[in-house]
């Protein structure tokens, strides 16, 4: 036990440690103290950007089941949903804890088992996730048990369903990463398999989460509509919440039934003692393979093998390769690319379903909306997937700390690195909205010059948006990280980018909504959009352009 | 070539200063080593020489171009070696030395002359096509070193470049230094190793706590100290040695 618990707080310290107070205190350096201040605060956003999504929806779900006489669907939706988010959302975080880490051969090397080893790996998974379980479970059962009214026991069995709400889906996961991993391993190009096999079950997600939330979210803002969708699948809903016993023991043990408590929790410790013992063999191997990267025996004698380029071009080609070929990277980025493409294609599959683009059309000049509000929505949902771009919000943390060294030893200016991160960040941005473009062309023939606008806009909000991303990762890049998926995930970098990019969307919506009430058609919309937002977009060039100038280096 | 002009530096403003005052000029034709304890400040004035570090006082010159003044035309003279050969593994040799070659604009020719001539000095030409990380730490080092030298640079500094390699490539890679020195170019390297610096070397640098506690020649060194070795006088000089990383 001794050896698991010291592994199992290198792991939390591995992943926590910018979180810890006490590791804040020992932090001379004024503008490291201003760093790990600014990563607390970056976490407590996003926890709190999560809550005030989820506990105002489980408020008004709450509402409506309660006219309904169902107020305990809430608990079991919860429970339910929970771990289904638990069962897709960490796939690759634990694919990447158990398999990807760095640690592998060196803890290998230690007189450790290998079922210790897993087991602390997992530990750490489990209290992740149920960090995550706490958005679902806690308020929903608080906000169930301050309606209904209950005893001081049902917040007991709130915390040991919380607790254990995780388990089983994160054996599932284990051991399916594990099938995957073993069959990847059977393949020479195994991360491209990876990369390959991620993006497919990333888009397969995208697909079947919009196509499951599109109902709710449209009837989100209509309390009667929502409740006419939950009166019509009220036997769905139920039968829903009761298709996975685990889920219906945790529930029912929740509401108050003892024995269904007891029963899911013995499953879910059984079901973890059964997936350490069984993984720990399969386990070292699996994971020391993927530290053995197959060499290629080629001789290059071939000229094309020598071919100059500039060095810009040697800067791209390198960023370039980086992203490919690190699948997490690869998986964190590409979505820049297929998000909008995945987003439009589904608005404009609805609006097909739904009558088609030529009754839109009818639609809108009967109701006589202004000429540019295709273009706007279709930008607006455009930009809002594209201008989420880890590939240049993290471009300068993901060098580290010794290849940012190397970089700026050479005779290379400043910009050219900056010119060279854009041009990767841009063409992952602007490949996505031009697909998108594409697509929405495909299905909307109708609306051919609204969609060249709104993919101008879209390119222009690309520019500024990525400008001002790397800017902000220029200034105050993570270069000090021990693995790849801390590199372009556990920074500010992402979220920063992502909190800018919102802003300027709010920004853009706002100058549509004000062209809109002077009743400008498309064209004058189009032109007074592209001027003002080339306008900004060669501002925030030149301003970015100072900064790699005066901020690159950093002493 | 290289000259260090009352050079300080620190790393943040209560930190003690990794380099306090140091004056260092070393000619062409020198074959320089540099030698302290860890956290003594190699590093640091290797890092300031090769532009990656900004001093905060002084003056630091590379075959006559001010590194902060003329950034560019400084870094364009030196072939650099870090110590940490960690970098850009997802690259492939090749791909690597290429993109070097791009960096210091050499030509398709040159470079092919160049590569060709080194992989085959290092035994690297099966691995050229392989990502470095499946490399062995030596192999690492040693395209590190051709990448370094790509652009037949007049100074080369090296930040314990022996490391990790094997016996005949650290043989190979010395005979390349004295060569390089030979042609009246500088070779500036750090080293723990006090018997590479005590045969290699025509000059020696002793530093301790930023400050340069003794250089000159071997001969110059010992002076003082009559029939004493390097390593007597080593740490006679560091006597009073930290262990904090610069």
């Amino acid at each position: 036990m001794r050896k698991f618990f010291a592994l199992l707080r290198i792991q939390l310290l591995a992943r926590y440690a910018d979180l810890k107070p006490s590791n804040l205190k020992k932090i001379t350096d004024p503008k490291e103290k201003k760093k790990a201040r600014s990563t607390i605060l970056a976490y407590i956003l996003v926890a709190v950007m999560f809550a005030g999504m989820i506990i105002p929806y489980e408020l008004f779900m709450m509402n409506l089941l309660s006219q309904l006489g169902m107020e305990e669907m809430l608990p079991a939706l919860a429970v339910t949903l929970s771990m289904v988010c638990t069962l897709i959302m960490s796939f690759f975080f634990i694919m990447t804890s158990l398999y990807f880490g760095k640690d592998a051969a060196y803890l290998a090397a230690m007189p450790i088992k290998s079922r210790t080893v897993l087991s602390a790996k997992l530990t750490q998974v489990w209290i992740s996730e149920t960090l995550i379980s706490t958005l679902f479970i806690l308020p929903a059962s608080i906000i169930y048990g301050i309606r209904v009214g209950v005893d001081a026991m049902f917040y007991l069995r709130m915390v040991l369903v919380w607790l254990t709400v995780s388990i089983l889906p994160i054996c599932i996961v284990a051991f399916l990463s594990t099938l995957l991993i073993r069959l990847s391993s059977l393949w020479k190009h195994r991360e491209t398999m990876m990369t390959v096999g991620g993006i497919l079950m990333m888009l397969a997600y995208f697909v079947f989460v919009f196509s499951m939330s599109s109902g709710p979210m449209d009837a989100m803002e209509d309390p009667a509509m929502m409740m006419q969708l939950l009166t019509d699948n009220k036997a769905t809903l139920q039968q829903a919440t009761r298709l996975f016993p685990p889920a219906v023991w945790l529930t029912d043990g929740l509401l108050g039934d003892w024995g269904q408590l007891v029963l899911g929790l013995a499953v879910n410790a059984a079901a973890a003692v059964f997936t350490v013992l069984a993984l720990s063999g399969p386990y070292r191997k699996l994971s020391l393979l993927q530290t053995q990267v197959p060499e290629n025996k080629k001789v290059l004698k071939d000229d094309k093998h020598f071919r100059s380029s500039t060095p810009f071009m040697a800067c791209f080609k390198r960023e370039w390769r980086q992203i490919c070929r690190v699948s997490t990277y690869a998986l964190n980025t590409f979505p820049t690319a297929f998000m909008p493409v995945i987003f439009v294609g589904m608005i404009g599959y609805m609006l097909m379903s739904e009558g088609g683009a030529g009754e839109l059309k009818t639609a809108l000049s009967t109701a006589g909306l202004p000429g540019g509000l295709v273009a706007a929505v279709l930008a607006g949902l455009m930009c809002f997937m594209a201008g989420i771009n880890p590939a240049i919000a993290t471009a300068v943390s993901r060098e580290g700390r010794n290849g940012h060294g190397m970089l700026t030893s050479l005779p290379v200016k400043p910009q050219v690195y900056a010119k060279a991160k854009m041009a990767v960040g841009m063409l992952l941005s602007v490949s996505g909205v031009t697909a998108a473009s594409i697509v929405a062309a495909v299905l909307m023939p109708g609306f051919l010059p609204d969609i060249a606008v709104a993919l101008v806009i879209g390119i222009l909000y690309c520019l500024i948006t990525n400008a001002l991303s790397l800017l902000f990762d220029i200034r105050s890049p993570k270069l000090d990280w021990m693995t790849e998926t801390e590199a372009i995930k556990q920074g500010t970098g992402t979220l920063k980018g992502m909190l800018v990019g919102l802003g300027i969307l709010l920004a853009v919506a706002g100058a549509s909504v004000g062209l809109f009430l002077l009743n400008v058609g498309l064209m004058v919309y189009g032109l007074v959009m592209a001027a003002v937002l080339g306008v900004i977009g060669w501002l925030c060039w030149t301003l970015l352009m100072r900064t790699a100038e005066k901020s690159y280096w950093q002493d | 070539m290289i000259d260090l002009i009352n050079v300080s530096k620190r790393y943040h403003k209560d930190a003690p200063k990794a380099l306090d005052n140091m004056n260092l000029h070393v000619e062409g034709g020198q074959l320089y080593g540099f030698i302290g304890p860890n956290g003594a400040g190699k590093s640091t004035a290797i890092k300031l020489m090769c532009g990656i570090l900004r001093p905060d006082e002084g003056t630091v010159r590379i075959a006559g171009h001010d590194v902060a003044g003329d950034r560019l035309a400084a870094q364009q003279q030196i072939g650099y070696v870090p110590d940490n050969n960690d970098l850009y593994d997802r690259l492939t040799g090749m791909e690597y030395l290429n993109f070097m070659g791009d960096i210091y604009g050499v030509s398709a020719a040159d470079r092919k002359a160049h590569i060709e001539k080194y992989l085959n000095i290092f035994s690297l030409e099966d691995a050229a096509a392989s990502q470095i990380r499946t490399y062995s730490k030596g192999m690492k080092q040693k395209i590190m070193v051709i990448g370094a030298l790509i652009h037949n640079p007049p100074v080369w500094v090296l930040d314990e470049p022996l490391g990790g390699l094997d016996p005949r490539a650290a043989h190979l890679l010395k005979e390349e230094m004295r060569a390089h020195c030979q042609k009246g170019n500088t070779v500036f390297f750090s080293t723990h190793v006090l018997e590479v610096a005590e045969k290699l070397c025509t000059r020696i640098g002793i530093i301790q706590k930023g400050t340069l506690r003794a250089e000159g020649t071997l001969e110059e060194l010992r002076s003082g100290e009559k029939g004493a070795s390097l390593e007597e006088l080593f740490l006679e000089l560091t006597d009073d040695g930290g262990e904090e990383d610069a």
